[in-house]
């Protein structure tokens, strides 16, 4: 349902986001992870073409069969909100502060057109009624600022879900929140999504949270995507050393948590380079502590098992993977 | 062990001069007592609007309270900072969430980094000093001459706590101090918190709202729901076996978003 090929993003003379191949068939939830800078949120919102002006955005994004990339404003204004639905980080201020909430759903119903104007009121409860506010009528009368951070979330998301897209863009929705609401929040999500056969696109920069909401995942590094597939099975056995670090640096919930108290944390050397100052090869090189001499050269795509991919040259689990020519045939490679 | 930091009986409305305090559910914070012994690491946990920050704010002087009362060493936190406000800020330091806004921007690292000897010792620390101070956080003296923008959140955590230490506090608090920054530079300057815990006898009093990192830190765990303590206790036994429903609802929604590996 979406396809991006050889998406590349650039600002100025720097190269953002260079990504081969990535897919989310329909009804699939897929995560895409990284820290600040990685390029995840460019990635996501190249989608929906809310990118900055000076950014340039070459290769193919295919929505539905349908290009994305350099498709004209009104094009992709009617897509968005429709077909394609999208939630923040911060819900207080993509909510108009001086418009009541329900007027606000009741907008995005009107603008597509969704349904006649008589039934937009009796739409909207229902939309409120299916994020699970409790009293929707009440509620569709207040303002934002009466709402708690997880109320209006779900006011978004029922926004987002109004005009039934196929598929959601969800970039950090929990980041703000409490823990408790936080799952609240992901629940809500991953049964409508369930409910509807709606595609996600969760971005966050926490991999525990991907893995509370999608099965599938993808891990990016200085806007290369290193490692993808099965959420569980990259967590249990990530083979790219970036993914390893990042698994191994959360501080879980250890069995025993007597022992482990005071205990140093796993760390990653450094910090993410500024934008231009990578080194050549695999991005992750300089911070890697299993590195070879190979890694100066971009290390290919390989296959670990079905679906699951990396590209690393000296990868945690190298004796059942090796690069393969097939995976970057099958990638478009070269 | 003794008691370094007594709360008894602490309560607190930031809405001071208004009618409404005498109603209950307007406290910010209500019937606060907590007993912090020297040397010790306690957690404060809690969801947004539950007071932690407020708590914490209270403990090391930057608010003062309606009712109720906090001794530090022994003498109340009003005496302290009444009598001797330099000495008790010097002993009593805070490392805030977002080290982008605790530095001045148009200061250089230098500068910020000289304020609180400045302030509370009334002397001008050495350059020897200053990158002493840097050293013992991981970083050359290379940055005393650089703007908090050109340099990374993780640097300038660093920075913030170089500085909270550079005048030897006895306690150290911490207001959700990784929450801004990456996972990977988060467990790093858990890491320096913890050393540099060790290496100078702090008593750290961490807030967050993130159980696992509490977990792995903190000896004592005190949780808040809206402005009281509805918990209090060991680690281990907060997190395996809460007494209350309410903390049995932040341990199994931190689990929940937790990597499970």
């Amino acid at each position: 349902m979406l396809e991006i090929n050889d998406l590349k993003i650039s600002i100025g003379v720097h190269q953002i986001v260079s990504i081969e191949h990535l897919s989310i068939p329909a009804g699939r939830r897929l995560g895409l992870v990284g820290e600040s800078g990685s390029g995840k949120t460019m990635t996501a919102m190249s989608i929906i073409g809310l990118l900055p002006r000076e950014a340039v955005v070459t290769g193919s994004i295919k929505f539905q069969g349908v290009e994305m990339v350099n498709r004209s404003e009104r094009n992709l204004s009617k897509l968005r909100g429709s077909e394609i639905g999208t939630i923040f980080q911060d819900p207080l201020r993509a909510l108009n502060p001086t418009m009541r909430v329900g007027k606000q759903v009741g907008e995005a119903l009107r603008l597509h057109n969704t349904v006649p104007k008589k039934r937009v009121k009796q739409r909207t409860i229902e939309l409120l009624d299916q994020v699970q506010l409790p009293d929707p009528e009440t509620l569709a009368r207040r303002y934002p600022h009466q709402l708690s951070g997880g109320q209006r979330q779900r006011v978004l998301i029922a926004m987002a879900i109004a005009c039934d897209p196929k598929l959601l863009i969800a970039d950090e929705p929990t980041t703000a929140l409490d823990v408790t609401v936080q799952k609240e929040i992901l629940e809500l999500l991953a049964r409508l999504s369930d409910e509807r056969d709606m595609a996600v696109l969760f971005v966050s920069h926490d991999l525990g949270v991907i893995q509370a909401i999608s099965a599938h995942v993808a891990v990016l590094y200085g806007g290369i995507l290193v490692e993808t597939g099965p959420t569980d099975q990259i967590v249990r056995s990530p083979h790219h050393r970036y993914t390893e670090a990042l698994v191994s640096v959360n501080p879980g919930h250890p069995e025993d948590i007597t022992a482990a108290l005071g205990r140093p944390l796993v760390t990653i050397k450094g910090s993410v380079p500024p934008l231009g100052s990578f080194l050549p090869g695999c991005r992750f090189r300089g911070r890697c502590p299993h590195e070879v001499e190979r890694c100066a050269e971009p290390p290919p795509i390989s296959v670990a098992t079905h679906e699951h991919t990396f590209r690393c040259w000296n990868p945690l689990d190298s004796a059942s993977s090796l690069p393969s020519d097939d995976a970057e045939l099958a990638a478009g490679l070269q | 062990m003794t008691d370094l930091l007594e709360v008894d009986g602490l309560y607190f409305n930031y809405q001071t001069g208004s009618r409404r305090r005498d109603v209950n559910s307007k406290w910010t914070l209500r019937d606060i007592s907590v007993t912090i012994t020297a040397g010790s690491t306690v957690g404060v946990v809690g969801e947004s609007g539950s007071g932690k920050s407020t708590l914490v704010r209270l403990m090391c002087g930057l608010l003062v309270s309606s009712k109720g009362s906090i001794s530090f060493d022994g003498r109340s936190v009003r005496d302290w900072l009444s009598e001797d406000r330099r000495e008790f800020h010097r002993r009593n330091q805070i490392v805030f969430q977002s080290p982008a806004s605790s530095l001045d921007p148009r200061l250089r690292i230098k500068t910020s980094l000289s304020e609180p000897t400045k302030a509370l010792e009334k002397r001008t620390p050495e350059s020897t000093e200053l990158s002493g101070w840097l050293r013992d956080v991981g970083l050359s003296g290379e940055v005393l001459s650089r703007y908090p923008h050109q340099l990374s959140g993780g640097q300038l955590q660093r920075i913030a706590v170089a500085r909270a230490l550079s005048v030897r506090p006895e306690v150290l608090f911490a207001d959700e101090p990784t929450s801004a920054l990456d996972v990977s530079v988060q467990a790093q300057v858990l890491n320096l918190l913890m050393g540099l815990k060790h290496q100078h006898g702090l008593t750290l009093m961490l807030v967050s709202h993130d159980l696992a990192v509490v977990a792995r830190l903190c000896e004592r765990i005190i949780v808040l729901k809206d402005g009281q303590i509805v918990e209090e206790g060991e680690t281990a036994q907060v997190m395996t076996d809460p007494k209350t429903e309410y903390t049995r609802t932040l341990v199994a929604a931190s689990r929940a978003t937790t990597l499970a590996t």
